[in-house]
């Protein structure tokens, strides 16, 4: 591969990163709310002007809006994210304790998500028009454009209120075992919250891989293979999948970029105690540290996970290369 | 070729059926026994959200202070009937002939949990602490004048107080805290701060062991309580971010007890099998509070609010029931005086009501008498200037039922004539662009409180203006009230004087109580019993003052532990789904193969 296209992705990549860096600064500090009143919370109450006046101190939120920049930029590159206002914890302890759950939660859902949606795109595009077409692009276009909290409200009302199958929430139910029952207690808890992803996933690869598949069954040498009397599985597994793949690719590495991300919604509607529902609490209690420190932490998977994808891209497929 | 294969694969799969039944069900079993809480009784309590902090320092929110409740003694306990002070850690406390002097005695054979004994001069230790230490004055407003503590012998503690005072018999709550392991960090409030607490040695009914953050915590009984062994074992608390998902689980049985429920959810658990539900008195009050001026040149408070006859008259005009019906959906009282219903020691019935009772006919009249019976075009009263009352009020999108109360009070007082802008904004920017220039003629908030009313009678004095006080209020007679009751030492006679300052606030009308809203909490009736709502009159089963737990008995069902989960015969079903999968596969690669040979 060209060294110039690795070059310029990566280029483009340190760019879009020092832009959120910036960005990221500026957009917590006009969102509303009083940090000093939510540090103190009831305490508030009985906080002199001249102890609030400490807090702002110690925060370094009675400096210039330029010099809180610097400081902001200066402890950003060297890894330092100061404390929760909230829990007065290190925000790298707190956000640390996130990820892992996410990954499970999110890696695993992406996973089986990509899966089947791929499968059902693939059988339903080359059974163009059959039932099993019709039905799996009505269930995609549904799941697709149902909202994901609303999705995990539904699974809630059938499985937890209804049927006593799984729990509420959480990603353990705190009874102290270990071994093997800690890890089916785990699965337990995951299940919900990963069905939920999963139905809420599955459409857009299933619509994706099918139309791109389509297309690629229109070109000539999916024509010319069947001419020479391939047979029809081995026309759609060596000739058209292989060349359908790519735009697909391309979104399966970009969603896995969001997996860090995970997904604020269903995180907090199944207490799942991962990155997204951190991120959920960290507005709400406009922790700001927290809320950049994710940030960043997010922008930066998309980043990496972009980069990846347009390396990959490169090598996969040679025009783009050129390009 | 292809047919050999079908016995095979059919072979296969129904062993592994077999297999996947056989262990599931081992495993089902396993899971049963091992779990090391079957043979405890816990208790599991579902809250709407995490504790901030178990550091007595850096308690803010509810979760915070029900966790040091059970974990730590006061000086007195609440008595439930009244919340008034009921014998703790000390016994009584009596004060010198000029109350600058309280002697408390303390109980004697008490001990810690990590068994070291607990004494008068942990109490003392304690509020020195709180003196030297408690930077962010959490508890400092407990302990007026600076007092100084001493410590005779092990069960009597000294309170001195440079000026005269009550304060031991508000009572102070400050969790006391084991000397032995927070000297440390005296006059060190960072690192003091800084101190995890978990594990937490106390004194208190139960034990914090664990918290595992943003999931919950545990607290373990303390079986040499002073006050008696609690009979359940270990209480759960298990947080839900949804709301949704709490009541579902309360449903399915996962939890015993949901706090803190949002109105609808609450209603819909009214009438469910094997659930109770409970309509917990306020301990907030939603209020519409008026502007007066005096912030300074850029105040924009419209003056008519300055009678008293326009005040009531707007008070007349507001249908409190209507807000309890639309916004509250029912749980939620009618406001009157700022004390609380959960209040009983000081909460007061105005003499009056009636007067402010909702009847916009006579508002009108009101209005019409005062002089201003002239309407513009669109039949917004004119001022005596003859500027047509428009009033600018402010409702916040946080605080939960503001802005439908603006709505609806907007509406109302159209019938009277009123014109009302409302404009919603976050409480930052009301704090930023409004309250402190005085940018606003009203805004719909509330107030919580301790349960002695010395904060709250204190936001209407003049000094509070851009302090505590919502509109600058400013009244020479409340001065000198407020003033007065603080010397007042004879508890009766406090009590009696403050009936009268609320009276007064009622009729003067600075603000306007709407209501009352219910604290609204749910629970498996199945599973425990000895509920004690605090205060006894309609109190929260839990979250109220302190001692609810130690009386909890467990029924059948809460000895026999949880019984949901997947059925086995479900677990079969899924475990065959499954084989059939991977036989599927399985078959269609050997097909495959086949065909490419």
């Amino acid at each position: 591969m060209g060294r110039k296209y690795l070059a310029r992705k990566t280029l483009h990549a340190l760019a879009t990163l020092a832009f959120v860096l910036a960005f990221n600064f500026f957009l917590f500090r006009v969102m509303p709310g009083d940090p000093i009143r939510l540090l103190a919370r009831g305490a508030a109450t009985h906080m002199t002007p001249q102890r609030i006046a400490q807090i702002e101190h110690e925060q370094g939120l009675d400096r210039p809006l330029p010099q809180q920049f610097v400081v902001y930029a200066e402890n950003t590159l060297t890894g330092r994210f100061g404390i929760s206002f909230v829990t007065n914890e290190s925000v790298t302890n707190v956000v640390a304790r996130a990820i892992w759950p996410t990954v499970l939660l999110v890696g695993s859902a992406t996973l089986i998500a990509t899966f089947f949606g791929l499968w059902a795109g693939i059988k339903g595009a080359w059974g163009r028009g059959s039932v099993f077409d019709t039905s799996s692009l009505f269930g995609s276009l549904v799941l697709y454009s149902a909202p994901e909290g609303w999705l995990g409200m539904i699974l809630l009302i059938i499985f937890v209120g209804t049927l006593h199958w799984f729990p509420a929430g959480q990603m353990s139910s705190n009874t102290g075992q270990t071994g093997l029952a800690n890890v089916l207690d785990v699965l337990s808890h995951l299940f919900l919250p990963c069905m939920t992803l999963v139905l809420g996933y599955i459409g857009e690869y299933t619509i994706i891989m099918r139309s791109s598949l389509l297309e690629v069954m229109g070109e000539d040498f999916v024509m010319t293979a069947r001419a020479k009397g391939v047979p029809d599985r081995l026309v759609r597994r060596s000739h058209a999948v292989p060349n359908a793949l790519l735009p697909t690719l391309t979104l399966v590495f970009y969603s896995f970029g969001f997996i860090l991300g995970g997904s604020v919604i269903v995180e907090a509607v199944y207490s799942w105690p991962g990155l997204g529902l951190l991120t959920y609490r960290a507005i709400q209690d406009l922790d700001y540290n927290v809320i950049q420190a994710v940030f960043l932490l997010f922008s930066l998977a998309v980043i990496a996970f972009n980069l990846a994808a347009d390396i990959m891209y490169g090598y996969l497929d040679p025009r783009v290369r050129e390009a | 070729m292809r047919r050999r294969w079908r016995p095979v694969a059919l072979a296969v799969t129904l062993a592994m059926i077999g297999g996947v039944a056989l262990s599931s069900s081992a495993l089902a079993q396993s899971s049963g026994t091992s779990s090391p809480t079957a043979n405890k009784i816990v208790l599991r309590v579902g809250v709407p959200g995490d504790m901030i902090s178990p550091n007595p320092l850096l308690a803010t929110n509810g979760d915070d202070y029900e966790t040091l409740f059970n974990a730590y003694d006061l000086l007195f306990n609440f008595n439930p009937d009244d919340l008034s002070p009921s014998p703790g850690l000390a016994t009584g406390c009596d004060p010198s002939a000029d109350y600058k002097t309280w002697t408390c005695t303390i109980r004697s054979g008490v001990t810690w949990s990590d068994g070291q004994p607990l004494t008068a001069e942990d109490i003392a230790f304690t509020y020195r602490f709180i003196e030297t230490t408690d930077e962010n004055e959490v508890f400092t407003s407990y302990l007026p004048y600076h007092p100084t503590f001493s410590v005779p012998n092990a069960t009597t503690l000294i309170w001195k107080s440079p000026k005269p005072t009550f304060a031991p018999t508000i009572p102070p709550w400050v969790p006391i805290l084991p000397e032995h392991i927070w000297k440390q960090y005296e006059g060190n409030g960072k690192a003091a701060r800084a101190f995890a607490n978990v594990p937490a040695v106390g004194s208190g009914p139960f034990v914090l062991t664990s918290w595992d953050k943003g999931q919950g915590w545990t607290m373990e009984a303390n079986k040499n309580y002073w006050g008696g062994a609690p009979a359940i074992d270990e209480i759960q608390y298990i947080v839900y971010d949804s709301q949704e998902a709490m009541v579902q689980a309360l449903k399915s049985g996962q939890v015993d007890f949901a706090d803190n429920l949002n109105p609808t959810l609450f209603n819909s658990l009214v009438g469910q099998p094997n659930i109770g539900t409970v309509k917990g008195t306020a301990s907030t009050f939603s209020n519409l509070a008026f502007n007066f001026g005096g912030q300074g040149p850029s105040a924009t408070n419209n003056p008519v609010l300055k009678d008293l006859n326009i005040r009531r008259a707007i008070a007349m005009g507001i249908d409190k029931q209507s807000i309890v019906d639309k916004v509250w959906q029912g749980d939620a009282a009618v406001g009157s005086v700022i004390t609380l219903p959960s209040r009983p020691q000081w909460f007061y019935t105005p003499t009056d009501v009636q007067s402010q009772a909702y009847d916009p006919a006579a508002a009108n009249t009101l209005l019409d008498q005062s002089g201003y019976a002239n309407k513009d075009a669109s039949g917004i009263r004119l001022d005596k200037n003859g500027q047509p009352i428009d009033l600018h009020i402010i409702t916040l999108p946080e605080e939960t039922g503001s802005v439908d109360t603006g709505k609806l009070i907007a509406a109302q007082l159209q019938q009277i004539g009123i014109g009302v802008k409302l404009q919603s904004m976050s409480d930052k920017q009301i704090e930023n662009n409004n309250w402190y220039t005085g940018d606003f003629d009203a805004y719909v908030w509330g107030w919580g409180g301790d349960p002695d009313p010395n904060f709250i009678l204190s936001i209407f004095i003049t000094s509070q203006c851009l302090g505590w006080s919502d509109g600058c209020y400013s009244n020479p007679t409340y001065d000198k009230m407020f003033a007065h009751q603080s010397t007042l030492l004879d508890h009766t006679a406090r009590v009696a004087y403050i009936q009268k300052m609320q009276q007064f606030i009622y009729d003067q009308i600075p603000e306007i109580v709407l209501n009352y809203p219910n604290y609204l909490q749910a629970y498996r009736s199945d599973r425990f019993t000895g509920w004690k709502p605090e205060p006894t009159n309609g109190g929260t089963y839990l979250f109220g003052w302190g001692n609810q737990y130690q009386g909890l008995q467990p029924l059948a069902a809460a000895e026999s532990g949880s019984s949901s989960g997947i059925p086995t015969a479900l677990w079969i079903v899924i475990g065959v789904v499954a084989i059939a999968v991977i036989a599927f596969v399985a078959l269609s690669r050997r097909r495959r193969a086949e065909e490419e040979a």
